[in-house]
């Protein structure tokens, strides 16, 4: 357990050599250009040789056995820079499960992901269309937005009845490609009745509910941790920027009004932060727990994240609508992260509630 | 808030409303609904259809070729319009240019001008900002060079609105460096077709083409380009900027899409059953924003009905610009929180009848950050309040 990031020099010296990388590899680019330019495969491969997909894996299951502190480090590191690859469920959310299950459905998959040859994605019911479930061996139902879903080999497939681990190649699913607005790409799937073999279940009956409650919550703090790591590197930018601009003869920096903005944006980020230290702890913890700590990270980053983005695109003025100008996409970013896994007043209302 | 209107100006209301219904043709209301921003020929379409009927200039005095409306009766004119969906009519000609040349132009600027404005045949661009002049406007540095016969314009102007379908541009430019910044600027008309000019597209974060950067080289305009006197330009700007405001608190379309918005909310399913809309959370907020709304409405028609005793808008219309343009954000954001994931992706799926509804509601809340930006940002704007309002 840690109280802060910088309770540990392995964990900063981690954190350190990601962001080296990052910076220096896959520097943020306009997304249009990052498509044009980027080799997926490639890019995983790269990230494969760094041990990400190892590092969750428990040490019996032959990986790293990190904690979900030091995952979401990394996790943030890739929202600094705003990757595109979709690398939280391979990372963080597969490792985990498969720890928590007894089937091989999962682990016997994990050295393939560690040697980056498998990627998985989190495919969740949606709210809103048919539920998915799986009886009699078939799955029905319409997912939420699946992120990463059409380059994964695997889907994790959170079910009603069963979570199972789907070859995505050999699963008949509908597919409806998307483009998100942070540039990212995600699918809607839907399933009719499609055979779920043995070999390809996870769980089922109550252990499926256990897991599929700790996916939902491993997924919120996944997505959170991109967002903060977005929205802290957009605030270096912005104060960067802020030194370096000057109206009325003077840095915009000097400006009182714009000084004060940027401290809010920070107070706020600060404690997207403190909850997501709260949410990697309880991640190893007790599940009602760990479910507060989920609504909350997300709440806030759902308010307070994003009013403390559109504050730096203020203070940046006219720049900070220019599409090639990068602030706009980390309020994309967290616009869209606010958005997956249930929006702030989704998890207001359930928290409300009690 | 019908007790703020008297009983001649609900039937004007009931007059306008008859007749936008018949004037409107179903597709311009369609496309209106649909995007944030119009096609000039949609544009022109319907301040053609206005004009004919005497009402594309409404708020100009009937000198000019406007109706002579009370300021009241603009402002339920425009709601009016908006409730019906009608395209905005583009706001630098009919709404700043106009009114700053009938104001301050020559006979000969106005006869030229004013016409062409009124049918909507012309189209207008603001040439102020630059890179380097944002909030200090004053510091612009575009010069216009006195030559034989004329002037010559120099420089770059930055993020001009609609400067791609524009016939021509209302210029602040340097006419004199040896005074004091605001005191040595001129307001010029440009050609945008004249040598020298090029346009080149500015991308913003919703995705779309609506400004533009405008290189200015050795760009020749005829002496009677100088808008008034001299080195006056910024009193002109200021003036207009003043009426930019007011208009950049946008209170008939915010009310128009809250309505919208409310009607998704109502259709739009909940998880775990039910609609968005009986949400407790989201119940609370839209009866929250209602009372935003109505201050806002109510302080334009306090405004107005001071304008109606002859006041020029003065700090108020400061006041408006910062409230509205908040009002507009806290609309959009609620949109976003309505919509949930699918306001995150933008799709062409034909099937889904609310699929054009959620896009537009997305592209508007990406480019409304802008709202607290432009017209003098909002920052700029608590500084008038706070000194020449509150004395501070
Ligand atoms: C989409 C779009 C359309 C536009 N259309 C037009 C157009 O058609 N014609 C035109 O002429 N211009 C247009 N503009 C320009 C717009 O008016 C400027 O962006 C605006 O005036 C702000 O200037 P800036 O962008 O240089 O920001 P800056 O002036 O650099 O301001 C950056 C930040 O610093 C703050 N700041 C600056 N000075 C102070 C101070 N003294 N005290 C406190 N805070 C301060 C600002 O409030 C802001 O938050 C448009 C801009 C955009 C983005």
């Amino acid at each position: 357990m840690r109280r802060s990031d910088e309770t540990l020099a392995e964990d900063r010296l981690l954190r350190d050599s990601a962001r080296r990388f990052l910076e220096e590899r896959h520097p943020w680019k306009e997304p249009a250009a990052r498509r044009a330019a980027g080799d997926p495969a490639a890019t995983w491969r790269e990230l494969a040789e760094l041990g990400w997909f190892a590092m969750a894996v428990p040490e019996e299951l032959g990986g790293l056995g990190a904690d979900a502190h030091r995952c979401l480090l990394i996790l943030q590191e890739a929202g600094r820079v705003m990757l595109d690859a979709p690398v939280m469920t391979t990372l963080l959310i597969a490792p985990r499960l498969a720890a928590g299950s007894d089937s091989p459905a999962l682990a016997s998959l994990l050295d393939g992901a560690a040697a980056g040859d498998v990627r998985f994605a989190l495919v969740t019911g949606s709210d809103r269309g048919a539920p998915l479930r799986v009886a009699a061996g078939r799955l029905d139902g319409t997912s939420a937005l699946a992120v990463g879903a059409a380059e994964a080999t695997h889907w994790l497939v959170v079910a009603d009845g069963a979570l199972s681990c789907l070859d995505a190649a050999a699963t008949p699913a509908l597919r409806q490609e998307l483009r998100l607005i942070d540039g990212r790409a995600a699918s809607v799937l839907r399933f009719d009745g499609v055979p779920v073999p043995d070999e390809a279940l996870v769980a089922t009956g109550d252990a499926a509910a256990r897991l599929a409650a700790e996916a939902a919550d491993l997924a919120i703090a996944g997505t959170v941790a991109d967002a903060l790591g977005a929205l802290a590197a957009g605030i270096d930018r912005t104060t960067v920027y802020l030194r370096e601009r000057r109206q009325f003869g003077q840095p915009l920096a000097s400006f009182q009004a714009v000084q004060h903005l940027m401290a809010d944006s920070y107070c706020e980020m600060e404690g997207l932060a403190s909850l997501l230290l709260w949410l990697g702890a309880a991640l190893d913890g007790d599940p009602v727990e760990r479910r507060r700590a989920a609504a909350a990270a997300k709440i806030f980053l759902g308010r307070q994240g994003l009013a403390a983005v559109s504050r730096c695109i203020q203070v940046t003025g006219g720049m900070g609508m220019a599409e090639e100008y990068p602030i706009g996409h980390v309020f994309k970013r967290l616009q869209t992260a606010a958005a997956l896994f249930g929006t702030a007043d989704h998890h207001l209302h359930h928290l409300a509630a009690g | 808030m019908d007790s703020l209107f008297t009983d001649d100006e609900k039937a004007f209301r009931r007059h306008v409303r008859a007749s936008i219904r018949a004037m409107l043709p179903a597709d311009l209301a369609e496309k209106t609904r649909a995007g944030i921003h119009l096609s000039r020929e949609d544009m022109a379409r319907w301040n053609r259809i206005l004009d004919e009927r005497g009402w594309a200039a409404h708020h100009w005095p009937a000198a000019h070729g406007g109706t002579g409306w009370t300021p009241i009766q603009r402002f339920i004119f425009e709601s009016e319009c908006a409730d019906a969906d009608a395209p905005p009519l583009s706001v630098f000609g009919v709404y700043l240019v106009g009114p700053t040349l009938y104001t301050f132009g020559s006979e000969a600027q106005k006869a030229r001008y004013l016409p062409t404005i009124r049918s909507g045949a012309e189209f207008w661009c603001q040439g102020y900002s630059e890179a380097d002049a944002g909030s200090d406007l004053a510091s612009l540095r575009t010069t216009a060079r006195k030559v034989d016969g004329g002037w010559v314009i120099q420089g770059q102007k930055a993020w001009t609105t609609e400067g791609h379908f524009a016939d021509l541009m209302i210029c602040l430019a340097r006419t004199n460096s040896a005074v004091k910044p605001q005191a040595g600027l001129s307001l010029f008309i440009l050609d945008m077709k004249a040598p020298g000019v090029s346009v080149h597209p500015v991308i913003t974060i919703d995705g779309a083409h609506s400004v533009n950067t405008v290189f200015l080289d050795e760009v020749r305009v005829p002496d009677d380009a100088l808008v008034g006197e001299l080195d006056k330009g910024w009193t002109y700007a200021k003036f207009l900027l003043g009426h930019e405001r007011i208009n950049n608190a946008q209170v008939h379309r915010s009310r128009r899409e809250f309505t919208r918005l409310k009607a998704l909310a109502a259709r739009t399913p909940a998880p775990g059953g039910g609609v968005i809309a009986d949400l407790p959370g989201i119940r609370q907020r839209v009866a929250g924003l209602e009372v935003e709304l109505s201050a806002l409405e109510a302080t334009i028609l306090r405004i107005l009905a001071d304008q109606t005793q002859g006041r020029e808008p003065g700090p108020e219309a400061s006041i408006v610009k910062v409230i509205g343009s908040r009002l507009q954000q806290s609309i959009s954001d609620l949109a976003m929180d309505v919509m949930g994931e699918d306001g995150i992706h933008i799709t062409e799926d034909g099937s889904d009848p609310d699929a054009g509804e959620r896009r537009g509601w997305t592209e508007r809340h990406l480019f409304r950050r802008v709202v607290t930006i432009y017209a003098g940002t909002n920052e700029i704007q608590k500084t008038i309040i706070a000194r020449t309002v509150l004395g501070l």
